[in-house]
């Protein structure tokens, strides 16, 4: 069996941080209004990029992923919008 | 205009589609959805002979998989299909055509439908199966598994219990019919990996197409522009295993809101769902901090393997985040170490550093500044699906919430992960170990309750339901048999311990499981089980009692008129045994 990987936290260098828990893309899904997707979509992403089947999914900057909540607000509206109309 | 919706909802997975949609599918110049669906005859929803009275219509919306649009029970005596529209989200894409308005598939209207039914009665085509073909939903050729050639399928006999009226009975007038075909893919993956976009699409496909309906029975019929308001019903007969069931994703909240607020120019939206069929599965329990769980994973399982924790609602994520521990077979416990939303982190690799565990941090926003956290587990499949991937090894895992997380519940569910019936996909369902937990009494007999297990297990039969279904506002149906007109083993449980918001019979009897439903074609049958029927009959129910003028608007009203109508009120009330097939 392989060498177990284990993070540590909390890290006092910001840097070292980032290096340590990347940031995920499931961040690209909420910034797309995909909410619903993500972590399964994700990692179903990196499989296929692996595969050569797809891009590999681009992952953001610390804190991006604390705008989530608010992204999913306007997503649900936008979609209520969308099917409801006026 | 819904392609637009769709693109800028999903434009992402647009972009890149191909793990589920053919790519002929995808329409590659969406157009501006116009009127002429009101004046083009050719685009016409139903025939004029088969529209319902604008007074005591109730449309029934069908989602599922290859769904026999052409069947006889959803045509009335005089031939006319009751089908106004269909969308086939997989089929080729036509130009042209109804559905130019669509991100993929083909769409059939009724009077298309009706112009293959008629040139079917005339002899000029070989009947249904051929309907099928010449449209393009049954195409050979295609790389894809042919669920809509199945000779009794789930869609066949879901669409047949929620809408399916003998062509002599005139009550079938009363209800047209909006359905989508779900592509294949989507009903092979049960983990629902890409599922929540594709229904989004199909749910915003229903309310718009059902609007249009309203519109054009307006039309044909001189009315007032607004005036004619049908309700509809929905069921979608799709569940998974894992999820924070308390209304929080998008799906569930899309739902509720739709079910709530309605449309300006539509009757109320009712969404149904089955409660699912995973209460003896194992799947779902309830942690402390501190407290450890056995996580079994089979061999040969070439699927990832996803498990979810979800905590207690906290104040701000400002302090110590939620933290757990997995430990593999042969390694040593690992720790997440997550320092705000979103991130992911490799939580095991293998000895050529490759990673076979990962841990998602998905903390909710539930209310001000109050969240949910929650973390989301994937394990490699415990067999490579290609040569050279890494792979998990099988066998007991564990799982355990820090001791240092904040006091409270932490619900952990497994998602659903195995082969669907008629569908290849080497899934393999894992399942949580409790030493606590008894399958048997001293008789033999299965466990059915937490209560009748007795002591404090960690792994429970409540807290089951369908994942999909933990929204305020939708339906939840649960299944028990004809015989005793008592839950069934496999029925799912919702936290207050009950088998949904109504019942409806499915099997024949504890010993005899099964219940006989449509297939594909007219006049066939199959046998078929779970709470994906219970669901349609809870469907074609309340659109009854809708059609009769019944004022019901949310979950606890339509409960209510159940409980006044059941020979079996309590204590969850169980509806009226379906007749699908009457005697002569």
């Amino acid at each position: 069996m392989g060498a177990t990987v284990e993070l540590k936290y909390p890290d006092p260098d910001p840097g070292q941080q980032t290096r340590r828990a990347q940031w995920s893309a499931p961040k690209v899904a909420f910034a797309r209004y995909q909410p619903g997707l993500s972590p399964y979509l994700h990692y179903w992403q990196v499989l296929r990029a692996r595969r050569k089947l797809a891009q590999a999914p681009t992952d953001f900057e610390p804190d991006a992923g604390r705008s989530m909540p608010d992204q999913m607000k306007s997503t649900l509206e936008d979609l209520l919008k969308q099917s409801l109309g006026s | 205009m819904i392609a637009t919706a769709m693109l800028s909802a999903f434009e992402a997975f647009l972009n890149d589609p191909s793990a589920v949609l053919p790519a002929d599918s995808i329409n590659p110049d969406p157009a501006e959805f116009d009127d002429s669906d009101l004046s083009d005859p050719a685009l016409a929803y139903l025939s004029d002979d088969a529209l319902p009275c604008p007074d005591t219509g109730c449309i029934i919306a069908v989602i599922d998989d290859a769904i026999p649009f052409a069947h006889e029970r959803l045509r009335l005596a005089n031939g006319h299909s009751r089908v106004a529209s269909i969308w086939v989200q997989d089929a080729r894409c036509r130009s042209g055509a109804s559905g130019s308005d669509l991100p993929n598939g083909i769409e059939l209207r009724g009077a298309e439908i009706d112009d293959y039914l008629a040139r079917a009665r005339a002899g000029q085509i070989p009947g249904e199966d051929a309907i099928y073909r010449l449209t393009g939903v049954v195409d050979m050729t295609r790389q894809t598994t042919q669920s809509t050639a199945f000779a009794h399928g789930h869609g066949a006999a879901v669409a047949m219990l929620a809408a399916g009226f003998p062509t002599s009975d005139p009550t079938g007038r009363r209800h047209p019919v909006i359905a989508v075909n779900l592509p294949p893919k989507l009903t092979e993956d049960s983990m629902g990996t890409l599922t929540p976009p594709l229904l989004l699409s199909s749910f915003l496909f229903v309310i718009h197409r059902a609007r249009r309906l309203c519109r054009f029975i307006e039309k044909r019929q001189g009315r007032d522009h607004g005036s004619v308001r049908l309700p509809v019903v929905i069921n979608l007969s799709y569940g998974v295993t894992a999820g924070a069931r308390d209304g929080s994703s998008l799906l569930e909240l899309f739902m509720d809101a739709v079910s709530q607020s309605g449309a300006p120019d539509l009757g109320d939206i009712h969404f149904v769902l089955p409660t699912g069929n995973g209460r003896l599965e194992r799947l779902s329990g309830v942690l402390s901090p501190g407290d450890e769980l056995g996580w079994r994973l089979p061999p040969d399982d070439r699927t990832m393997t996803p498990l979810e924790i979800w905590g207690p609602t906290r104040a701000g994520l400002e302090s110590e985040l939620m933290q757990i521990v997995l430990t593999a077979p042969g390694h040593n416990p690992v720790a997440t170490a997550f320092s705000g939303p979103w991130q992911y982190q490799t939580l095991v690799s293998d000895g050529a550093g490759q990673e076979i565990a990962r841990a998602y941090y998905t903390p909710r926003l539930v209310g001000d500044n109050r969240w949910r956290e929650g973390i989301t587990v994937m394990i490699n499949p415990t067999c490579p699906e290609r040569l050279g991937e890494p792979f998990a090894p099988p066998g007991n895992w564990r799982i355990a919430i820090a001791g240092s997380a904040p006091a409270g519940e932490y619900e952990i569910c497994v998602q659903r992960d195995e082969v669907i019936r008629g569908f290849r996909s080497g899934a393999r369902q894992s399942w949580l170990i409790d030493p606590a937990y008894r399958v048997h009494d001293e008789a033999g007999r299965l466990i059915l309750t937490d209560a009748e297990n007795g002591g404090a297990p960690k792994v429970l039969r409540s807290r089951t339901l369908n994942a999909y279904a933990g929204g305020r506002r939708s339906l939840r149906a649960g299944a028990v048999d004809a015989q005793r007109r008592s839950l069934i083993s496999y029925c799912s449980l919702l936290h207050d311990g009950q088998g949904g918001d109504c019942l409806a019979v499915v099997d024949c009897a504890i010993t005899q499981p099964g219940m006989v439903v449509s297939g594909r074609s007219s006049g066939a049958f199959g046998l078929l089980s779970g709470t994906s029927l219970a669901a349609p009959q809870l469907a074609r129910w309340l659109a009854t009692q809708l059609s009769a003028g019944a004022s019901v608007t949310n979950r606890s009203a339509i409960r209510a008129l159940a409980e006044t109508l059941s020979e079996t009120p309590g204590p969850t009330p169980v509806l009226p045994a379906l007749r699908q097939f009457p005697e002569f």
